[in-house]
């Protein structure tokens, strides 16, 4: 590696290429995301578009990654490689005759079809060839798309010719312009009737930018005074750039060889003079590719503050997309958990079968006075305590409980007797299916919302057409409720089997059984408001009094206040997790917008 | 079929299309032009050149005129005014028709007979934007096109991206000129306009003829092309006509109907009866058919035990001014809202729709589950469920017992003989002696005293009655409660299909509209012979 000798018009070498590799990781880390992007709306990032399209960020991104790779890079490196001349202009303008001529011999195709080149003809000696291909210039371009012609002329010059930047061959626009970015000289070759054409002036403008020096050959230049009307409007033209033009060569119309496909010598004689000089004078090539290289760095700047706010375009529009997600996830989550635990969650008819159970005489003896508990001490002789619509799911869970209550009471037989294992009820599903149902209802709710605003804006829009599962909530949400749902019913219970041992309610939970007190606790989860009294009517009222009544008596009031908030917000964070995974779906597609910002930020330090 | 019915069906289908949500303003603006055109006359049809800058068209228009109306120059790209050609004899008539197009220097022009207006239309590819927005402008309009290109440019993007691919479809006459013939070889020539057909063919374009020439020299095939052909009014309706249908199979297409098959529904009738029938139970869970039951069977109760205790009762109660509550099986229904809420009820109403609106094209998603807010859904269906309970002939016949009018005196017998018992029993131990003690022989038992054996048969005859009645009452009150339930299921499987239809019909209707609509346009073609409008259409 060459450092850029002193003298030089940079100052600070060893500098510039370091910061020139970071601009090209930049570059490239900045492509890779756009690429992302566009795959991730069911496009192809390589694929080309029409020419007459224009540019927008994503060649911005491609160009600034030629750029910085396939010039700026080798460039800063090596000044004494071979410098690139590449050939550009429209279709049918005589690219390649042009081309044969300065090669003096038929290298590439010339015809009246169009399109007559689909691939980059390459020409010059081996080494040179070898050198631009291996590590320089050409080392960005896939193999199958240039052509390579050993020709023992024109030594530390290698000339390329390209496909027609305007062409229905929608590729030939995407190949001219990745060796416009790598060309240390570009040829601009147009004919009297195209030289307004805008695709060109498109190319140009791009030439412009990166401060390329150029020469313009208009071809079929008409007689006379019509010859003085194309070059005025030309000039005229050109004056209203700031492109670097070396010279405007005027080539006569039918001013061809007698092969035909190339032309007389003496038309193009100013620029195979400057070529020829070029490549018998090695310093006259240094000089030139360190004035390329300077006016390439000066022109670097705007393309990557350019591609900087295509990237703050982008975050924008990120952020605001994810704002609606965000927005939408957390108020359906706060209306979710607002209904979770407004008393009216669970259907009446999964709290009469837990009613049954709660309001049977031998279970109401635990916290009733006088007669009813001796009613209930009466009953219990003659039956025993009626079986908990329970859990089937948490049976392992309840049987460790069981036992750590068994034991800290030494009296395990006895209680396995009293308080049989507990068949799947009604209960257990139907409160499951209750909150399972909230949870997908308020999570399809929050996707839908989300959609509907991102429908609304094109770069959303285009994510949603090409994943239309966005639209409602995963399938794995209503699978995640029910997880949730058995974890935090499992911890309920170990809970209830904590706050037991060791207490003087151990005895009675182990009489009602784990499992039981654990449902009844989930139960008052659910219907617990606080300020109950016998005065309210229905099953719902009447279970919650009694479930309350039951619990005060096993655990004191205070303890099941705490208990119960505690449960009340395992459920709420189980669920804030669920919606989170959900949201993040949303998140995912929008892919990095950090790394953007930061891109911006490093693009914009850079070039500075 | 006349160009009205063209018209009536374009807008049928914009309509539609509006409905769906998809963007109609180019349709619009095509049947704007459609109605407009029609007002100009249609006896004089306009030809444009178009193409690039520096194919000749204006060369190309001074040798179809014998004169210089048009001037050409070196320069690029040209700036000139517009200038139409007109066919001595139609100045009056066309002045207002070339208003229209937005204005052009007229030139008359002998003729060969046509009656065609021909206007030169700026460049379409060079660096002056108002040249191509002018093209732009003018092209819905003008009847007739001249693609003007030359062998630098026929393969150029703009041309064949912009222009032949969007253009060329919708209109009725056209002609591409590779001008410029003089350049080249003959044979050269020959290839040029051979590959450009390949590049039309490629694209799925219309056959069209393609004119070698030269505008310096020699026209006479453009000469001919322009005097031959069908009448001018068929020609300005036919293009119409092909501008109508273009567009509109371009919706067709956005809105994935178009076929010779209309679509089917967004949900398979089956897919949408499961579902209803998923909602139907999750509703009936909420109105509750324990509770109802047991509503039921304590109005039946209430009903059997209509004996005297109860009797006795009721007129207690009337005495101290207590009311009692009662069951109220209706009043239960009414307050299904209490009970439970309509998330499981919605959940399989909100997949179905999701469901549709997969099948569907992206564009139309949003139409279709813009409508599939629960809390929405759930209105309907609570508003629904509320009629469906509160029905007239819901909870109206109560089941008829056929033992309690036998039962009935048999209570009394009970109590009455209860009664007897313990007045004996009581005179006897207050008044004693005086009063006769029968006796009853029993098989085991041997003899024991009337008094104690009325009290305890009425006792017993009392207990077992009231066993049997309540048995009856609680069998007959479950009777009751199934057959409301039924009833009530039968409603609510209305409401739950009723709102599933709501979401999903005008999304059905404005597809179905836009097929019928745009079949009856590109019928309207087929009328015609329009063989190469059945050309396949690319994917855009």
């Amino acid at each position: 590696m060459n450092a850029v000798p002193d003298g030089s018009t940079l100052s600070e070498p060893v500098d510039v290429v370091s910061q020139v590799e970071r601009l090209a990781e930049s570059a490239e880390q900045r492509w890779q995301l756009l690429a992302e992007a566009q795959r991730e709306i069911g496009l192809d990032p390589e694929a080309p578009v029409s020419p007459a399209a224009g540019r927008g960020p994503r060649e911005r991104a491609l160009e600034l990654r030629d750029h910085t790779r396939s010039f700026l890079l080798p460039r800063v490196r090596d000044l004494d490689a071979p410098l690139l001349i590449a050939i550009v202009g429209p279709t049918g303008s005589g690219k390649s005759t042009l081309m044969n001529t300065l090669a003096g011999a038929a290298v590439s195709t010339s015809g009246v079809l169009r399109p007559t080149t689909r691939v980059d003809v390459a020409v010059g000696n081996a080494a040179d060839l070898e050198r631009a291909i291996d590590a320089g210039a050409l080392a960005g371009l896939s193999a199958d798309l240039l052509e390579r012609r050993v020709a023992d002329i024109l030594p530390g010059l290698v000339i390329v010719d390209t496909p027609d930047v305007d062409s229905v061959e929608h590729a030939g626009r995407a190949l001219a312009n990745q060796l416009l970015e790598a060309a240390d000289v570009g040829l601009f070759v147009t004919t009297a009737t195209r030289y307004a054409d805008r695709v060109p002036w498109d190319v140009l403008e791009r030439a412009e930018q990166r401060r390329l020096d150029l020469m313009v050959i208009v071809n079929r230049m008409p007689a006379r005074e019509d010859a003085k009307v194309v070059l005025k409007g030309i000039e005229t033209l050109l004056a209203g750039t700031e492109l670097r033009v070396r010279e405007i060569i005027g080539v006569p119309d039918g001013a061809l060889a007698e092969d035909g496909a190339s032309l007389v010598p003496s038309a193009v004689a100013p620029l195979k003079r400057w070529l020829a000089t070029l490549s018998a004078d090695a310093a006259e090539r240094r000089t030139l590719a360190s004035d390329a290289l300077a006016g390439a760095l000066r022109g670097v700047g705007p393309l990557a503050h350019a591609v900087a706010d295509d990237l703050d375009g982008e975050v924008r529009a990120g952020k605001t997309l994810l704002e609606f997600a965000q927005d939408a996830y957390a108020d359906e989550n706060a209306v979710m958990v607002e209904r979770l635990f407004s008393g009216s969650l669970l259907r009446e008819e999964v709290l009469r079968n837990w009613h049954s159970f709660v309001g049977a005489d031998q279970i109401t003896r635990l916290f009733s006075k006088g007669v009813g508990q001796a009613r209930g001490t009466g009953t219990e002789l003659l039956r025993r305590i009626p079986r908990a619509p329970a859990f089937a799911v948490l049976q392992d869970a309840m049987d460790d409980s069981t036992t750590l209550v068994g034991r800290a009471r030494g009296k395990l037989p006895s209680l396995r007797r009293r308080s049989p294992r507990a068949p799947a009820a009604a209960v257990q599903r139907g409160a499951t299916d209750d909150i399972t149902a909230l949870v997908t209802n308020h999570g399809a709710e929050a996707a839908r919302r989300t959609s509907q605003h991102w429908s609304t804006d094109p770069a959303g829009a285009l994510l949603l057409a090409a994943h239309p599962e966005l639209w409602s909530c995963t399938f794995g949400l209503e699978a995640g409720a029910r997880g949730a749902i058995d974890v935090w019913m499992a911890s309920i219970a170990q809970d209830v089997a904590a706050r037991g041992a060791g207490r003087r309610g151990a005895a009675r939970i182990a009489a009602l059984g784990v499992n039981a007190v654990a449902v009844t606790v989930m139960v008052m989860t659910f219907s617990f408001t606080g300020g109950l009294s016998g005065a309210e009517v229905g099953i719902a009222a009447a279970t919650a009094l009694l479930n309350q009544k039951l619990l005060n008596a096993l655990f004191g009031e205070a303890a099941v206040h705490e208990m119960i908030a505690r449960a009340r917000r395992r459920l709420s964070d189980a669920l804030e997790a669920l919606f989170d995974a959900e949201q993040r779906r949303f998140e995912e597609r929008l892919g990095d917008i950090a790394t953007r910002e930061r891109l911006a930020d490093e693009l914009r330090s850079l070039a500075a | 079929m006349t160009l009205e019915t063209v018209q009536e069906a374009l807008r049928c289908a914009i309509e539609a299309a509006e409905k769906l949500g998809l963007d109609v303003a180019e349709a619009q603006g095509v049947a704007r032009t459609i109605e407009e055109r029609q007002g100009y006359p249609s006896d004089l049809y306009v030809l444009g050149l178009v193409g690039g800058t520096g194919v000749g068209k204006s060369t190309l228009l001074n040798s179809i005129a014998g004169a210089d109306v048009s001037a050409a120059g070196a320069r690029r790209p040209t700036t000139r005014s517009p200038v139409a050609l007109l066919p001595s004899g139609y100045q009056d008539q066309a002045t207002a028709l070339l208003d229209w197009l937005g204005g052009a220097e007229v030139r008359t022009w002998a003729g060969e007979g046509a009656a065609v207006a021909i206007v030169d239309l700026p460049d379409l590819d060079s660096i002056e934007p108002a040249h191509a927005a002018r093209v732009d402008a003018v092209l819905p309009k003008i009847d007739a096109v001249l693609w003007v290109t030359d062998p630098e440019k026929y393969d150029d993007a703009i041309l064949h991206d912009h222009y032949l691919r969007r253009w060329m479809p919708r209109l009725a006459r056209q002609a591409v000129v590779v001008n410029k013939a003089d350049r080249l070889a003959p044979e050269d020539m020959m290839r040029v306009c051979d590959d450009l057909r390949r590049r039309l063919r490629e694209e799925a374009l219309p056959e069209v003829p393609v004119l070698s020439l030269s505008a310096v020299a020699d026209i006479e095939p453009l000469r001919r092309w322009l005097t031959e052909g069908a009448s001018v009014k068929a020609l300005v309706f036919k293009r119409l006509r092909r501008s109508a249908v273009d567009v509109a199979l371009e919706l067709a297409i956005t809105a994935d109907v178009r076929g010779k098959v209309a679509p089917e529904p967004l949900v398979r009738t089956a897919a949408q009866a499961d579902a209803a029938a998923v909602a139907r139970d999750a509703i009936l869970d909420i109105i509750g058919p324990l509770g109802l039951r047991a509503q039921s069977a304590a109005v039946m109760r209430t009903e059997a035990g209509g004996g005297p205790v109860h009797r006795a009762r009721v007129l207690l109660e009337g005495g101290l001014g207590v009311t009692a509550k009662r069951a109220d099986p209706e009043g239960y229904l009414l307050r299904w809202r209490e009970r439970g809420s309509l998330d499981r009820v919605v959940a399989p109403i909100r997949h179905i729709l999701l469901e549709a609106a997969d099948a569907l094209p992206a564009r139309l998603r949003p139409s279709v589950l813009a409508t599939a807010d629960p809390a929405v859904i759930g209105e309907q269906l609570a508003h629904g469920i509320d009629g469906a309970v509160s029905g007239p002939a819901v909870a109206g016949d109560r089941p008829p017992s056929g033992p309690w009018p036998a039962i009935r005196p048999l209570q009394f017998l009970a109590v009455g003989s209860l009664l007897v018992g313990i007045v004996w029993l009581v005179a006897l131990l207050a008044i004693g002696g005086s009063v006769s003690t029968g006796t009853i022989n029993f098989p085991v038992l041997g003899p024991m005293p009337t008094p104690v054996v009325l009290i305890v048969g009425g006792l017993l005859g009392w207990f077992l009655l009231n066993r049997l009645l309540r048995r009856q009452a609680d069998q007959l009150g479950r009777q009751w409660a199934d057959s409301i339930l039924e009833d009530v299921s039968r409603r609510v499987s209305a409401v739950v299909t009723d709102v599933l239809a709501a979401q999903l019909a005008s999304v059905d209707e404005a597809q179905h509209a836009l097929w019928a609509a745009v079949r009856d346009i590109e019928q309207s073609s087929a009328d015609a012979r329009d063989a190469d409008l059945a050309r396949p259409r690319p994917e855009h």
